[in-house]
């Protein structure tokens, strides 16, 4: 009884509070103005420098095996690169890439004769990108990164071919100067390795993630 | 003391008609819908107001012919005695509050940074007491505090095994998706007076899925369920179910009930794979075990706690178990260690069945405000068990090694703000199982990482996007030569949370 009564009691109080503050008390229900928003400017430096650590999964591996291209799932990879642009017109920019791609290879090779080691991949790509400010301080951007890569095969003679790199991502301004970013994106690997003079497929495809940041001058 | 009672009783009672009154005054006339409330503060924000605070002082007039339920320190001190005879009204009344009250942002304590606002270290309390409920002023209070957190997580997870374990490769080939959430109310009844306080704590949880458990039929119904007693930023005893404190901090992803919190370990593998972070007595108990635990704050930067648990946690188990852990908190750097211990026995008592965990860990955490915060973990722990026969149990019988660390970076903003996190552990668990040949024992190895992203809509809806990678390996002592195979998983989780 007594704990029923306590129970009604309370309830009672915090509906009388609420009427209370219905009929008066404004400090709960006022709701602040919006505060003046001024209109979105694309930061004042064009010219950037980054650096990202670029994980690479879910991938496919191609390589010739008995003269056949054969194609299996990839180890996870992991690399680094380098970037510099220059922002031409509104958001879009222009500059170009420079990555290293470490440990690519099949996880069971294919091959029944020996299992090769992992190679090595080097990327030079054109950025082509476009920045499209969300609100003070936080950048959606879009990169596209065409450009041509090389395998470097252990023993034998790289692979070589062109490459696409598509990227989304979001970069954070943490001062006026610097920026952390996420990004994940995909690249498609056309290269081809020249065996008994005869071109075959030996190439690569990551989905890949983008961790980095950098500096605007 | 017993004037007080009946002043207390008198005032709740004349409060209960005065709130009725109002509350009827405001019906018909009053407008539908209440005001839109002023956006609560994000908990943990000291500087936050508090809002929508229901708290109500109530003067206590003296009328010893109603009797006050009230809780007051004087009313519960003479539980079940008999009623005093009415007194003169002499004396000063004294004030007691009684309330039922949002937390504000002053429950979460914060006398060194805890971390980036909104950020991982930020809504974790470093052994802090919370919630902090003091009385005001001098005059005695009893508040309802409100508060709780939700979340509501929708994941995609991707395994890709491969390996001489046909079986396992097999079988775990598995990509799904999943809906998962957990909402809970939290309601802790305070009793302040001076610098003393009596607190309890109730979680009601509702869940969605987290594969139940908690012995299934609807799932969790609790987490927290708690009594304390102490002094304020001195010491308190604390007793029932509740965490404590934690050493390992993983950062922005790898939360519990997540994929990335699992990593790569498939249906068929072994699950004794995961991680060890001076864990085994951390984390609520379950079945009929509790624990009991004693607090101590000797100086503003150092915090003590030494946990013991004790009960049947399923199967029959019974269990002891003790968790010092101590927390050297300088607010741009924190320090945090401690030592388990554990002992499982059958209930029976003709089984010679027998496990002891044991395990020591520590962590060092970083905040350089406002943008970056990281830290380290590293444990190491051992488990030695024995069968029911009294044989040795080789592959119950195991060393577990974690060690890793996390990055979270902000951009600082109050309106905006944005959280990317980073994070990876590596665990490697070695037990002594040795069938096939006498060097060769089961080995297993998982790495664990994530990426995170976070925004905070209207400093309340917390929106975060985590993505992430595991590979677990896996040598299998069974044959000679021994099997291997790897597991992988991918995950992406889209979490919602709201904390009130």
């Amino acid at each position: 009884m007594r704990k029923v009564s306590t129970l009604i009691g309370l309830t009672l109080l915090a509906l009388g509070a609420g009427a209370r503050a219905d009929d008066g008390a404004p400090a709960a229900a006022i709701v602040a103005p919006a505060p003046y928003a001024p209109p979105l400017e694309r930061p004042p430096r064009r010219m950037q420098l980054d650096l990202a650590f670029l994980p690479m999964g879910l991938g496919k591996y191609t390589t010739p095996i008995g003269g056949l291209p054969t194609t299996g799932d990839a180890l996870f990879a992991y690399g680094g690169g380098a970037s510099w642009s220059y922002r031409l017109l509104y958001g879009f920019k222009v500059g170009v890439t420079a990555q290293a791609i470490f440990n690519v290879n099949y996880k069971v090779n294919p091959s029944e004769i020996a299992a090769a080691p992992p190679a090595r991949q080097y990327d030079g790509l054109v950025l082509l990108g476009y920045e499209f400010p969300i609100v003070d301080g936080i950048t959606v951007y879009v990169d596209a990164l065409p450009g041509y890569s090389l395998i470097a095969l252990p023993g034998t003679s790289p692979a070589k071919g062109l490459v696409f790199a598509a990227e989304v991502g979001v970069a954070m301004d943490m001062t006026d100067q610097i920026f952390a970013k996420l990004g994940a994106g995909y690249e498609w690997g056309f290269q081809k390795v020249t065996q008994s003079g005869s071109d075959f497929d030996n190439k690569t495809s990551y989905l890949r993630i983008a961790l980095g940041g950098g500096v605007r001058f | 003391m017993k004037t007080s009672a009946r002043r207390a009783r008198l005032v709740l009672t004349t409060f209960v008609l005065l709130a009725a009154s109002t509350a009827f005054a405001a019906g018909p006339g009053a407008p539908d819908e209440a005001p839109a409330p002023a956006v609560p503060p994000p908990p943990g924000g000291a500087e936050a107001p508090p809002s929508t605070v229901l708290i109500v002082p109530v003067p206590v007039q003296p009328n010893p012919a109603v009797a006050s339920p009230a809780p007051a320190r004087e009313a519960t001190a003479v539980a079940g005695s008999i009623p005093p005879p009415p007194e003169p009204a002499g004396e000063a009344p004294p004030v007691t509050e009684i309330g039922l009250e949002r937390l504000p942002g002053s429950a979460y304590p914060e006398p060194q940074t805890r971390g980036l606002k909104y950020g991982s270290l930020w809504l974790t309390f470093h052994g802090l007491q919370w919630p902090y409920l003091p009385a005001k002023a001098g005059r005695d209070r009893f508040v309802i505090g409100l508060s709780g957190w939700s979340w509501l997580d929708t994941a995609y997870v991707k395994f890709a095994p491969w390996g001489q374990n046909t079986q396992a490769v097999n079988s775990d080939q598995i990509a799904y998706w999943t809906q998962q959430g957990r909402m809970l109310l939290r309601l802790t009844p305070t009793y302040s007076f001076e610098d003393w306080f009596v607190q309890g704590q109730v979680e009601l949880v509702g869940v969605e899925d987290q594969t139940l458990q908690r012995s299934d039929l609807g799932g969790a119904d609790t987490d927290d369920l708690w009594l304390r007693v102490g002094q304020w930023n001195k010491w308190d005893f604390q007793v029932g179910r509740f965490e404590g404190w934690e050493v390992f901090h993983l950062g922005m992803g790898l939360d519990q009930n997540t994929f990335e919190r699992q990593g790569a370990v498939g249906p068929s593998d072994p699950n004794i794979l995961s991680y060890y972070g001076l864990t085994d007595n951390e984390f609520r108990p379950q079945g009929a075990a509790g624990n009991l635990a004693v607090h101590v704050y000797p100086l503003p930067f150092l915090r003590v706690e030494a946990l013991g648990t004790v009960g049947s946690q399923g199967a029959g188990a019974k269990e002891i178990a003790a968790r010092p852990v101590a927390i050297l908190d300088f607010g741009w750097v924190k320090l945090k260690g401690g030592v388990e211990w554990q002992h499982q026995t059958p209930q029976t008592t003709n089984s010679q069945l027998d496990t002891k965990l044991e395990g020591v860990g520590g962590a060092v955490q970083f905040v350089l405000q406002p943008h970056v915060e990281f830290g380290l973990n590293a444990a190491q722990g051992t488990v030695v068990s024995v069968l029911s026969s009294g044989q040795a149990n080789p592959q119950g019988s195991y060393t577990r090694t974690s060690y890793g660390g996390f990055a979270n970076f902000s951009n600082g903003s109050d309106r905006h703000p944005l959280i990317l996190g980073v994070g990876s552990m590596f665990t490697r668990i070695v037990d002594q199982y040795d069938p096939a040949s006498a060097s060769v024992v089961d080995n297993y190895w998982m790495l664990q990482s994530f990426a995170a992203i976070q925004y905070v809509v209207f400093q309340q809806l917390y929106i975060k996007l985590v993505g992430s990678y595991s590979r677990a390996h896996f040598l299998q002592a069974d044959t000679n030569p021994a099997t291997s195979y790897d597991n992988e998983m991918y995950s992406v989780r889209l979490r919602f949370s709201f904390y009130y």
